[in-house]
C-alpha cells in the first residue's frame, strides 16, 4: 500500500509540474486574467511586487555608481598623495631642471601645452614651478622617481 | 566571471529593469505552486525578493541562454527547496531535543509519540493520504474521459513509465506525444490553477 502511495505521489508531483509548466508557458493576457482569482495574488500585491523589482534595481545602479565613484575618488587621492610625497623630496630647482629637460623634448610635448605651460610659468614663482611639475608629472612627461639629481 | 556564457551586473539590472506586471504575476503564482508559504514559511513576494536581490549581488549566475522567467522561476524553486529542508531538520532537531530532555511526553507531537505510532494509527493516516491522493487522481481522470491518447498517457505516468515506453504503448509519434501533454498541461492547469499541494499528505 505505502508503495502504492508512493508511486501517485510521485505522479501528483509531475501534474504540479505541469501547472507550474502551463503557467510558465501562459500568455501575458491570460496570466493577468488569473490576478484576484482562485486564490492568485491580487493587483495590489502584484503592484507591490513590481515596485520591489524596480526599486531594487534603482538600488543596485545607484550602489554600483557609488562604488566606482568611490573608487575612481581614492585613485584620485592615492595619486595626488604619491606626488606630494615625491614633490617634497625634489628642490625648486630640481624640479625646473626638470620642466626644462620634458619641455625639450618637442617630439613628446605638444606645442600647445609648452604654450601654456610658458604662460602659467612667467611669474616664476615657486607655487607655479610645483603646479607645473606635478602636471607634468600627471601627463606622464615627467618621472617622479628619478633620482639622477 | 565568465561574461562570455552570463550575463555581466549591467546586463542583469537591464533585464530586470523589463520586468513586467505580467512576469510578476507569472513568477508568485509559480513560488505558490511550489507550495513556499506552506514547505518554506515564505511569501511569493518575499522569494521573489530574495532572487532579485541574489541576481543583482551576482550571487546566483545568470546563464544567457535562460530568460528572465526561465531564471527567476528555478531560483525560486533552489531557494524555496532550501528553506524547507531546512525547516524539516530543524522540526527533526525538536522532535529530538523534546525526546531526549523528557519534554512533552502526553503530547501527540513528540518523538516518544511518534515512535511509539501504532500500526493501526499508521494505518489511518496512510488511509488518509491515499483517500486524499485518489480522490485528485479521480478529478485528473474527469479532466480526460473523452480523450483516448491522454487517458493512455496518464495511466502510463501512473505507472512511472518513461517517454520512449509511453510512445510504444500508447502508439504516439514524438509529435503526438509532445501535443498531448501539452493538452494535459494546459487543461490541469485550468482546472487546478493553484496546483496540488501534495506536501500536505
Amino acid at each position: 500500500m505505502v508503495e502504492c502511495i508512493a508511486m501517485s505521489l510521485e505522479f501528483i508531483k509531475q501534474m504540479n509540474e505541469y501547472v507550474i509548466d502551463a503557467t510558465m508557458t501562459q500568455s501575458d493576457e491570460d496570466i493577468l486574467s488569473t490576478v484576484g482569482k482562485y486564490d492568485a495574488p491580487g493587483w495590489d500585491t502584484i503592484r507591490a511586487a513590481h515596485s520591489i523589482v524596480i526599486q531594487a534595481v534603482i538600488d543596485s545602479r545607484q550602489s554600483r555608481l557609488e562604488k566606482k565613484k568611490s573608487e575612481f575618488l581614492a585613485a584620485k587621492e592615492h595619486q595626488k598623495s604619491a606626488l606630494k610625497l615625491f614633490s617634497v623630496n625634489k628642490t625648486v630647482p630640481e624640479m625646473l631642471a626638470d620642466i626644462v629637460k620634458a619641455m625639450q623634448n618637442k617630439e613628446k610635448v605638444p606645442d600647445g601645452l609648452l604654450m601654456a605651460f610658458r604662460e602659467q610659468g612667467q611669474n616664476g614663482s615657486e607655487d607655479d614651478i610645483k603646479d607645473i611639475w606635478q602636471s607634468l608629472v600627471q601627463l606622464g612627461l615627467i618621472e617622479p622617481s628619478d633620482d639622477e639629481h | 566571471m565568465d561574461l562570455v556564457s552570463h550575463y555581466s551586473i549591467i546586463e542583469v539590472e537591464e533585464q530586470i529593469s523589463m520586468l513586467e506586471e505580467a512576469g510578476v504575476t507569472r513568477l508568485l503564482n509559480v513560488y505558490r505552486t511550489l507550495g513556499c508559504e506552506q514547505r518554506a514559511r515564505l511569501a511569493d513576494v518575499d522569494v521573489l525578493h530574495h532572487v532579485i536581490t541574489q541576481a543583482l549581488e551576482l550571487e546566483r549566475r545568470w546563464p544567457r541562454d535562460l530568460n528572465i522567467i526561465t531564471y527567476l522561476a528555478k531560483s525560486g524553486r533552489s531557494f524555496i527547496d532550501n528553506e524547507s529542508k531546512k525547516s524539516a531538520s530543524k522540526a527533526t532537531t525538536a522532535s529530538i531535543d523534546d525526546f531526549l530532555h523528557g519534554e512533552s511526553l502526553a503530547a501527540d507531537t513528540s518523538a516518544m509519540a511518534k515512535l511509539s505510532h501504532s500500526s493501526t494509527q499508521e494505518c489511518v493516516e496512510n488511509h488518509q493520504t491515499s483517500s486524499l491522493i485518489a480522490e485528485w487522481m479521480e478529478k485528473i481522470r474527469q479532466l480526460f474521459v473523452d480523450d483516448k491518447d491522454a487517458n493512455c498517457f496518464i495511466e502510463q505516468k501512473l505507472e512511472e513509465m518513461k517517454k520512449s515506453k509511453i510512445m510504444t504503448f500508447c502508439e504516439f509519434s514524438d509529435q503526438i506525444y509532445r501535443n498531448v501533454e501539452k493538452r494535459i498541461k494546459d487543461k490541469v492547469r485550468k482546472r487546478f490553477p493553484n496546483g496540488f499541494p501534495w506536501w500536505s499528505v
